[in-house]
């Protein structure tokens, strides 16, 4: 009888000291759960904007021709029989995306007693993702005896539009802004659900 | 005098050839081409699993209708699957997930030099040649990206992208709470693991 008494005494002392540490223990491990599973996907992509570029092939004007060779280049096309003239378009498709191979645990905090959970997501970053192969014909007009478009003059259009897409993409910050604000947007609302299926009132936040 | 009259008329046909030679000669590439500026057609949102990126240099030469042209071009290529479509079943107290089929996104890529033409001649006609126009060369445009499309397939990309795909949304779904609100086992599968095939 006493003896089965002390066996009771040990094992309630025993869990009495191990318990706490237990649920420590088990907290500190569903918010490294969670950051596991989640930082598998690495590469997730919010949102995706397109940029429409129009650029033109025509003979340089005169008031815009400035060499002296841009000039007499202007006034020897302004005496040639017939207009030559073509306008072309491309789209360039950036994309918004979160990086969750940047995730740290840290960033992870899961109460298992209210069954929250506060996630801090690794900032949104934005790449162009390429532009449309063909390019658009939107106007052409080469009559009399001029001499028709070329691929090459084309391919040399292209490459201009391609480099103002940059300088425009790097001034323009509405563009950032808003891709931002919608992959935001996006990635609260789908890791809200997510994190709510697997039972937890989820804080979702971006650095 | 018919000597006078003879030297003037050759004068004449001279000076009138070599105008129109002038004027027919194919114009100098224009150094700066006017442009608007950049404009934003449209914002979508989604939820894509990118599991491949695929970075190519190709040269193409090809023809439409008799004209040829040969081309440097730099391909911009992506695998991704579409999260927001997931396929789920519930089969007893299991959950499963089907991998939905890959978008294989084909662009050039976004570099000024990405799409340089080498050469373009008329095979059909040496004099009076015709120019390749802006609608055939989207046509071999089309052709090269289908081309590219199809290699990416038959090198394997589709099948790794695919099987990288469940690697990662294996441990992300596992959690995922089956029928009637309980959490029970998780199967993600993968219903073509050598791609989709093309249409």
């Amino acid at each position: 009888m006493n003896s089965s008494m002390n066996i009771r005494f040990l094992i309630f002392g025993l869990l009495s000291i191990l318990l706490p540490s237990i649920t420590a223990c088990k907290k500190e491990e569903s918010s490294i759960d969670v950051y596991s599973q989640l930082q598998t996907v690495s590469r997730l992509e919010l949102a995706r904007m397109t940029i429409g570029k129009v650029g033109m092939i025509a003979d340089p004007e005169y008031k815009d021709a400035g060499s002296f060779e841009a000039k007499a280049e202007a006034l020897f096309n302004s005496v040639k029989i017939g207009t030559r003239l073509g306008v072309y378009s491309y789209d360039t498709y950036v994309i918004a995306y979160v990086d969750l191979g940047k995730l740290s645990p840290d960033d992870i905090e899961i109460d298992q007693e209210n069954r929250t959970a506060r996630i801090s997501l690794p900032p949104i970053e934005i790449k162009t993702d390429g532009r449309e192969p063909q390019l658009h014909e939107e106007h052409y007009r080469v009559t009399g005896l001029r001499s028709s478009i070329t691929p090459a003059e084309r391919a040399a259009l292209k490459s201009q539009m391609a480099k103002e897409v940059k300088r425009d993409m790097a001034k323009n910050n509405n563009i950032e802004t808003l891709l931002r604000e919608a992959a935001e947007a996006k990635g609260k609302a789908w890791f809200t659900e997510l994190l709510e299926n697997w039972g937890y009132a989820a804080e979702i936040s971006f650095k | 005098m018919i000597k006078w009259t003879k030297l003037i008329i050759i004068l004449l046909v001279v000076a009138a050839a070599g105008f129109l030679i002038w004027i027919t000669l194919p114009s100098r590439p224009i150094e700066g081409y006017k442009t608007r500026d950049s404009r934003i057609k449209s914002i979508s949102r989604m939820v894509d699993l990118c599991t491949s990126d695929i970075h190519e240099e190709m040269a193409i030469k090809d023809s439409v209708n008799g004209k040829w042209i040969v081309a440097r071009q730099t391909i911009a290529g992506h695998i991704r699957f579409d999260l927001d479509s997931l396929k789920i079943e519930e089969r007893g107290d299991t959950t499963v997930i089907y991998l939905p089929p890959e978008r294989v996104d084909i662009l050039e890529n976004d570099s000024p030099g990405s799409y340089v033409v080498l050469d373009s001649w008329d095979g059909v006609h040496t004099f009076f040649p015709r120019t390749l126009t802006a609608k055939e060369e989207n046509i071999i445009k089309r052709r090269w990206q289908e081309k590219a499309k199809k290699r990416v397939y038959e090198r394997g990309y589709v099948r790794l992208a695919r099987a990288n795909a469940v690697d990662a949304l294996s441990p992300l779904f596992s959690r995922m709470k089956g029928p009637f609100g309980k959490q029970g086992p998780v199967i993600i599968v993968d219903p073509a693991p050598e791609g989709y095939p093309l249409p």
